[in-house]
């Protein structure tokens, strides 16, 4: 269940319809569009360590 | 000669030498059985798996068609691609990967189309499977060898011309594959992810630097066109075709036999969870300077039309990168071009022989397969000389497209049980129908979406709904192929 939660939320994180408009850069250079993302991606990370760690059981 | 050829020319006959030397080194091994030649053995453990899967899914599209895209489209690119597969395909992965090598191991299945006809009992489920398998594949490989004919003529000042260039790189996959089958595409990958990863790292820093740091390369786009900056809103950016490709671009590459032939080759299911923890850090190393390659080109070359996009990659490797360094961007396309040229020709070769030719050639197979590689090289090799001014993400997406319907049936294959053999035709069936009406020119009420969307709800409900509609298999079919426990258990 909350392997499928935490999909859902990911997955509404990717479509950020109610993002308010970009600002930035960041860090000097990075435009919010990519850091954004990136951020996207760390998290996707964590929910795969996760979800490899206790999901997916050796069969 | 221009000593700049001669450098290039040096660093390629050097890389060719390497992964020909990795492909007769894998020949002994190769030779001793057809497992072991199309699977090496079923024995690939993380790292090797790690990269042959990597070097596999990684080709012109990324390191050529990525930055053309970004380079028209700004760096929207990254999330509309990069960010959603690095979740996507890793659960593909664990949702069809693990359960088809486990069946695969259960059923003595070599391939992805083999798999399917020994599941279902059903000669003609692999040979539809082998079909489309090989309608989408054709494409794919095409704009692989038109990518590496760009790169090199681009490098070489058009010196050397993509004829030249793209039958070099097909004749050269084509040797080492049909050497060392497997076990020496798998070597090799890890050889060329590595040339290839290493090098996108060093070229986000080297070029960076030649534009004067990244505050000043990003200046320079903004200036431009600060649109490049944000996420954009007409394409694919739109929020209904952002879902559409964003499912696409996740699914698609479980449905790449290539890709899916190397998951039957891991050795256990914990390689596989290994690679998945791998798989989203690699892609972001690959895709950051892959699209900010393409950005920052916007800002370097205004002058660089739109039809000329996919030049963007190695002009800026040529213009903004010391002179020694040149060469390695070059391998670098070349690397990721024919780490999965070989995969593709391996997995076509050996489904045609194994599903699809007669049972007269059991005991030839790997002959057969290496001379089947030879007939699929030459027609690719003809094609890409046809479709050479096509853009690589255009051949790319049509190859994408239809892979994502071969996943219902893949997926469905290996999770339930009901699943029928004529479910297991229908389906990729009703999904290429739909496909061909939208590339036909046929204006289809999609609501927003793109047209794939619906070809893989076709899909879903035509293997659904034909499957309930057809007799189940019989108990002892399924229990062979599904085993003790009930598949979905893990």
């Amino acid at each position: 269940m909350l392997a499928v939660v935490g999909f859902v939320a990911l997955l509404a994180l990717h479509f950020d319809l109610w993002r308010p408009l970009p600002a930035g850069p960041y860090f000097g250079w990075m435009p919010e569009e990519l850091l954004f993302r990136l951020l996207w991606m760390g998290l996707a990370w964590l929910y795969l360590l996760w979800f490899t760690a206790t999901v997916w059981r050796e069969e | 000669m221009d000593p700049r050829l001669v450098q290039l020319l040096i660093a390629t006959a050097v890389y060719f030498a390497v992964v020909l030397l990795l492909g007769a080194l894998a020949t002994r091994r190769a030779s001793r059985s057809a497992e072991e030649y199309f699977l090496a053995g079923r024995g690939l453990g993380t790292v090797v798996l790690f990269m042959a899967l990597f070097g596999t899914n990684c080709t012109s599209f990324v390191l050529v068609g990525i930055p053309g895209s970004a380079f028209q489209h700004g760096i929207g690119v990254f999330g509309l691609n990069a960010a959603v597969v690095a979740l996507g395909i890793p659960l593909t992965f664990w949702a069809i990967g693990a359960p088809a090598r486990r069946m695969a191991k259960r059923l003595g299945a070599l391939t992805p189309a083999e798999l399917y006809t020994r599941r279902f009992g059903s000669r003609a489920v692999g040979v539809v499977l082998f079909a489309f398998f090989t309608l989408y594949t054709l494409p794919y490989m095409v704009q692989a060898v038109i990518g590496a004919g760009i790169t090199v003529a681009q490098a070489t000042g058009d010196a050397v011309g993509v004829e030249v260039a793209g039958l070099v790189v097909v004749l050269i996959a084509l040797v080492y594959t049909s050497l060392g089958g497997m076990r020496a595409t798998a070597w090799t990958n890890v050889f060329q992810g590595l040339l290839f990863l290493l090098f996108m790292v060093a070229a986000f820093f080297l070029m960076s630097r030649s534009l004067g740091g990244l505050g000043e390369a990003m200046a320079r786009v903004e200036e431009r066109d600060p649109g490049l900056l944000v996420r954009g809103e007409g394409w694919l950016f739109e929020p209904r075709k952002w879902a559409s490709w964003g499912m696409v671009i996740s699914l698609t590459v479980i449905g790449f036999p290539h890709m899916f032939a190397r998951l039957l080759a891991a050795d256990d299911d914990g390689s596989l969870r290994r690679v998945c923890r791998l798989y989203p850090l690699a892609l972001a190393l690959l895709w950051v300077p892959a699209v900010l390659i393409g950005v920052w080109g916007a800002g370097a070359f205004p002058d660089l039309g739109a039809a000329d996009a996919d030049r963007v990659f190695q002009r800026m490797a040529s213009e903004h990168m010391p002179a020694w360094i040149g060469p390695f961007g070059f391998l670098a396309v070349l690397a990721a071009v024919m780490s999965t040229l070989d995969a593709q020709l391996l997995t076509l070769s050996s489904m045609l022989v194994r599903d699809a030719l007669p049972a007269g050639l059991r005991g030839r197979e790997v002959l057969a397969g290496r001379l089947f590689a030879v007939g699929l090289a030459l027609v690719v090799y003809v094609l890409a000389l046809v479709w050479e001014r096509a853009s690589v993400f255009a051949i790319s997406r049509m190859a994408f497209e239809g892979y994502t319907t071969l996943v219902p049936t893949l997926l469905l294959g290996v999770r339930w049980r009901r699943f029928t053999a004529a479910g297991a035709i229908a389906s990729p069936c009703a999904g290429f129908a739909v496909l061909a009406l939208a590339w036909g020119g046929v204006a289809l009420p999609t609501g927003g979406f793109l047209p794939v969307f619906w070809a893989v709800v076709a899909a879903f409900a035509a293997g659904l709904l034909v499957s309930l509609a057809t007799p189940a298999q019989d108990e002892a079919g399924a229990d062979a192929a599904f085993g003790a426990s009930r598949p979905g258990s893990s």
